[in-house]
């Protein structure tokens, strides 16, 4: 579904034609470990998310990929399974596309370790595309470094460049639950509103254990999100569904 | 098994009593009580026994009598051993304490008794181990080990897998097992079972087995279950002897309505009367004990009763139930015992055993859905032997009184609903043979032997024993890849199995048991701003579960709205002024027993044969008769069939009502008066809505209470269809096929994967944080289902859904039923609904039977949604 000129829906992907970009947040490779640790399950969500990807990239044939933050579950420790995994998957790219670049999330901390094993990858912790500027949405980040905003505080007064028009973050993974009463049923989504004058929009996350936050119900996490109740929704599932404003939900 | 239908002689008895022990017993009582009169002598004899009495007997002596008998005779010779002679198993650990202090009394008077004689006796020790005993106490138990040790089930389970306390464990000459029905029918009796069974296979002797049971049928299921097989091969069950004593104390029943007429009076004076109906009669009485059946109402009956009676209650009232804290619940408990309070109000928590001192009426406030159950409250009365237990039931609508009625005739008549056993529950059999592997390394047969021991596994397949050993040591699918622990290795050349990990000890003690974790959820107030944090209440998961952002819903009389939650949090706006959006309803009531749904079927019919044809004073007289009822009762019982009769028909045990009825908003409803039971009910509802929901390509909302259910759809139904399909379909695979996709499979799987250690909840000495514990359980469920459909776990999550959730084996009847003719089905079209369906519509529990997949689901949303957009 085209949001508009530049900007593309395809499945849980956003795809940018003019610059032959495909963007994708919030993988969280390791999860199943981190939890199947509990489960005493094998879970094959890798397998899943690394077919995902290959046909989005069979499909779209870009020439940069953008991973939009949280590659990676397990905060501050890299465990075996990702450190392999996360290295295959980028083995994979580096003979799809011609250049990856990987915004840091807030699960990422570590993964330079990993990344030094795979060259020309670009690690930044924003990137600008002509007048998009994507981020992975943990914290504010202006293109003024010294003005840079972390944790979870509200921001303080922000430069924006006046060429951004479009701003892209992950981290929240948005889901919206539909329907009456009991007859509802929870799906992922992209959201469409503001943030300072901008257009924001948020991904939804690529991994599929499970929907996200439900934002009928829960507050968000994003200092980029205060009052969403104006956002659109666009909802994925076997295409995309425009659902309309989410206080209308 | 046989019913013991002799009693001792006075004479033989006391011969059986050694000096020191008859002494203090005459010193204590004039005679032996009926139950010591058949089953004290068979317990000296070592006779296995299951002795079934109304509460308030002397059970527990009767039981102990005996073996006090044995150790003093072995201690005064010198012969007593620092080793466990009887192990006392009971339900609760409150329970424990109570059997403790009235063991710890006579063993010390009759020490008295002794020196005074001067003769020399050795300390007889009895000690309590439960999940509240300290280490300390612990290690004192290994040095002094205790001769009568009391405990609960779970701790059984616990102390077998202990290494030094076990050694104290292998020369067991008693067991005995207190209140024994509540054990049996659920999956704390399945694993307790298997713990005895083990503790018998580690002990060189067979010990005497003695169970306590309340009046309860079917006694020969429930003796079977207390001594399990001899030999399964040749399906030979222990020997077992069988003492009930019908009544030891007079019951006086009554049953009472608030109101003249529930249909001409309004909610609010209903009410009013009630509780001036309840003061009257607590005022009347020196101590009452009212059940409500659910918290809910517990907690509203207190409030009113505050409320509207300022200066008579505030401190001589009590709540009483599950989600109370401990000490609140103990400083209820001793201050009925002491008699300083005028009336506690109760939900179910008061049903078993603990001493609660003299009460001289119980009240029933609406049905308690079973005549065991009933029998067994009022029992709580008149505690003291030969004293009469004076219950009285309160009716609170039109059914309600049918239903009581029927019951106070049961009860009379004594006709008792039977209970089901639960076997072959696979979660509760991974638990107990990790633990069993976990003890020593077994050869195979030998461990499948003792299993098949027991009662509730006696019928167990070799290739279900196979399959969960398959699924604890790893076997199930390939693994090579990952590390997903296996718990136990099993050689197959060797036949043998053991344990595997240094930890398993430890995993398996921080996880044991089978009550299953209540999720709650707790509401916190957001807004107003003065408010802000404070603490409102708990609710169920499954409720926050249909929640929306701005939903309205009442907690403890009051109304809140919905506004986000977070983790296991609930926020609220606490000042709302709309009406509720959500109905509350309980998912804790109790089902009505399909026993006595059947005895309210056939009185049914026989209502209908008389209601057109007889005068009104005929029927009266009958009813007066029939249900030993007064005047009053038996008019509003007539009135109520005759409204019925004279709208439509009066469904009954031969004739289920179809009762077809739109809305005014186009909404199709089809009620099903099928009074089996909410667990026949859900059976029938939910295969009836799956397959109608299929064939119309649309989802089904359903409610369902005892006496049937209602399907609805925004689409019409076609109702020849679903006679079709109650005729001809296979509804147990139908149903099967249907619950894969429901909550309550969901809520049931992460329960079964809980007792069966899917899910460690303690790993390490930490518990599980929150947040992983709420880790969506159809998450883990989608993984196991791409293992495979038959793993044992999810097997087990079908058949406790079916057999003990809802009640396959009962729906099946009436379906044959059906299909026999005995049963005829009469489709009716009304304008309004029938006055029997009205309890259905507003006091069901209701649901929804998805058949749409969630695409299907979003193009229908999106659909209505598409044109608001544009």
């Amino acid at each position: 579904m085209k949001l508009n000129e530049d900007i593309e829906f395809i499945e849980k992907a956003i795809f940018l034609p003019k610059y032959k970009t495909i963007i994708i947040a919030d993988l969280h490779i390791g999860y199943e470990e981190a939890v199947s640790n509990m489960f005493n399950i094998p879970l094959k969500e890798f397998d899943k998310i690394f077919e995902e990807i290959k046909l989005i990239t069979k499909k779209l044939k870009p020439e940069r990929i953008i991973i939009n933050g949280d590659i990676k579950h397990e905060f501050g420790k890299i465990n075996k399974e990702e450190w392999n995994r996360v290295l295959e998957l980028l083995e994979f790219l580096k003979e799809e596309v011609k250049e990856i670049v990987i915004i840091e999330g807030n699960h990422d901390k570590v993964l330079k370790k990993i990344i030094r094993k795979v060259k020309e990858i670009k690690f930044e912790n924003k990137y600008i595309i002509g007048n998009i500027l994507i981020a992975h949405g943990d914290k504010i980040v202006s293109i003024d470094k010294t003005q840079e905003n972390r944790g979870f505080s509200r921001p303080r007064k922000q430069k924006f460049s006046r060429e951004i028009k479009t701003i892209i973050i992950g981290h929240e993974h948005p889901a919206v639950s539909i329907g009456n009463g009991i007859d509802k049923e929870k799906f992922k989504c992209f959201l469409v509103g503001n943030f300072k004058g901008k257009e924001l929009i948020v991904m939804p996350s690529f991994f599929s254990i499970n929907e996200g936050t439900d934002l009928t119900r829960e507050k968000t996490i994003s200092p980029f999100l205060k009052n969403i109740s104006n956002f659109d929704v666009y909802v994925v599932e076997d295409k995309i569904y425009h659902l309309g404003k989410i206080k209308n939900l | 098994m046989e019913y013991l239908t002799k009693k001792s002689s006075k004479e033989n008895l006391i011969e059986t009593l050694d000096p020191l022990v008859k002494e203090w017993f005459f010193s204590k009582f004039r005679d032996f009580s009926e139950p010591q009169y058949y089953a004290v002598e068979q317990i000296h004899k070592r006779k296995n026994i299951l002795i079934s009495a109304p509460t308030g007997g002397t059970k527990t002596l009767t039981a102990f009598l005996s073996i006090i008998n044995y150790l003093i005779k072995l201690a005064k010779s010198e012969q007593l051993d620092d080793k466990v002679y009887c192990v006392y198993i009971s339900p609760l650990k409150a329970l424990n304490n109570d059997i403790f202090v009235n063991l710890e009394m006579p063993l010390k008077e009759i020490c008295e008794i002794a020196e005074k004689e001067k003769v020399k006796l050795k300390k007889i020790r009895v000690e309590v181990r439960t999940g509240d005993t300290t280490t300390q106490k612990k290690q004192k138990m290994l040095k002094n080990p205790p001769h009568i040790l009391i405990t609960t089930p779970e701790s059984l389970g616990i102390i077998l897998n202990s290494v030094k306390f076990n050694e104290l464990l292998k020369q067991v000459e008693f067991v005995i097992v207190d209140e024994i029905h509540s054990l049996a029918e659920n999956k704390r009796g399945t694993h307790l079972s298997l713990s005895i069974e083990r503790l018998q296979e580690q002990n060189i002797l067979e010990f005497t087995r003695i169970g306590l049971s309340a009046t309860i049928s079917p006694l020969d299921e429930i003796s079977k279950y207390l001594v399990g097989m001899k030999n399964y091969h040749l399906k030979e069950f222990r020997e077992c002897l069988i003492c009930e004593v019908l009544f030891d104390k007079k019951i006086e029943l009554s049953l009472k309505k608030p109101v003249k007429d529930f249909i001409e009076t309004d909610a609010d004076t209903i009410s009013k009367e009630l509780y001036d109906l309840l003061d009257d009669l607590i005022q009347k009485h020196k101590t009452t004990l009212i059940f409500t059946n659910t918290r809910s109402a517990t907690e509203r009956v207190v409030s009113h009763l505050k409320e509207r009676f300022p200066q008579k209650y505030e401190n001589l009232i009590g709540a009483h139930h599950s989600s109370l804290s401990k000490s609140h619940r103990f400083e209820i408990e001793s201050k009925l015992r002491e008699g300083k309070l005028k009336v506690v109000v109760c939900s179910t928590s008061l049903e078993l055993g603990i001493d609660i001192g003299n009460i001289d009426l119980v009240i029933l406030l609406t049905s308690p859905k079973s005549v065991a159950r009933a029998i067994q409250r009022i029992g709580r009365a008149g505690h003291r032997l030969h004293e009469t237990a004076r219950g009285c039931f309160i009716v609170m609508d039109y059914d309600d009184a049918v239903e009581c009625a029927i019951m106070v005739k049961n009860i009379i008549e004594r006709k008792i609903d039977r209970i089901k056993i639960p076997k072959n529950c696979l979660d509760v059999l991974s638990q107990q043979i990790y633990g069993m592997a976990i003890a020593k390394v077994w050869n195979i047969d030998e461990m499948y032997n003792t299993i098949k021991r027991s009662y509730t596994f006696s019928e167990l397949s070799k290739s279900d024993f196979l399959s969960v050993i398959s699924y604890l040591a790893g076997k199930y699918y390939g693994l090579e890849e990952r590390s997903v622990y296996a718990k136990i290795w099993y050689d197959e050349k060797e036949k043998t199995i053991g344990k595997r990990g240094k930890l398993a000890r430890m995993i398996y003690m921080m996880n044991i048991g089978t009550i299953p974790e209540e999720s709650f959820v707790e509401v916190v107030a957001a807004s107003p701003y003065e408010k802000r944090g404070e603490k409102i209440g708990q609710l169920d998961e499954s409720f926050l579960e249909r929640l929306k952002k701005g939903d309205v819903f009442v907690l403890g009389g009051s109304k809140y709205e919905f506004l986000y939650s977070r983790g296991m949090k609930v926020y609220v706006n606490a000042s709302v002024k709309r009406a509720p959006t959500i109905p509350s309803w309980f998912s804790e009531q109790l089902p009505l027993s399909f026993d006595t749904a059947l005895s309210i079927q056939e009185f049914r019919k026989i209502m209908a044969n008389m209601i057109d044809k007889d005068e009104k004073k005929k029927v009266i007289e009958f009813l007066k008769e029939y249900l030993y009822t007064n005047q009053e009762i038996a008019e509003l019982i007539y009135n109520y069939f005759k409204i019925q009769a004279d709208f439509c028909e009066i469904p009954h045990l031969n004739k289920i009502l179809i009762e077809h009825y739109t809305q005014n908003d186009g909404k199709h409803f089809i009620f099903f008066h099928t009074l089996f039971g909410r667990k026949v009910n859900d059976v029938l509802s939910r295969a009836i809505a799956y397959l109608t929901g299929i064939k119309s390509k649309s989802n089904i909302e359903i409610g369902i209470n005892d006496n049937g259910f209602f399907i609805a759809s925004c689409h019409k139904i076609n109702i020849d269809q679903i006679l079709n399909i109650v005729q001809n379909e296979d509804l147990e695979k139908i149903l099967k096929e249907a619950l894969e996709k429901t909550e309550v499979f969901n809520r049931r799987f992460r329960h079964c994967a809980s007792r069966s250690l899917m899910i460690i909840r303690n790993y390490k000495g930490r518990a599980k944080s929150v947040g992983k514990q709420q880790m969506k359980s159809g998450f883990l469920l989608g993984a196991v289902r791409k293992i495979s459909s038959d793993f044992p776990i999810l097997r087990e999550t079908r058949r406790e859904i079916l057999e003990d959730v809802m009640d396959m084996e009962n729906a099946k009847k009436v379906i044959s039923w059906i299909k026999e003719g005995k049963i005829k089905l009469k489709v009716v079209h009304t304008k309004v609904p029938s006055p029997f369906t009205h309890k259905i519509l507003t006091d069901s529990y209701v649901d929804l039977v998805k058949v749409q997949s969630k695409i299907e689901f979003l193009k229908r949303m999106y659909d209505k949604i598409k044109n608001e957009i544009k």
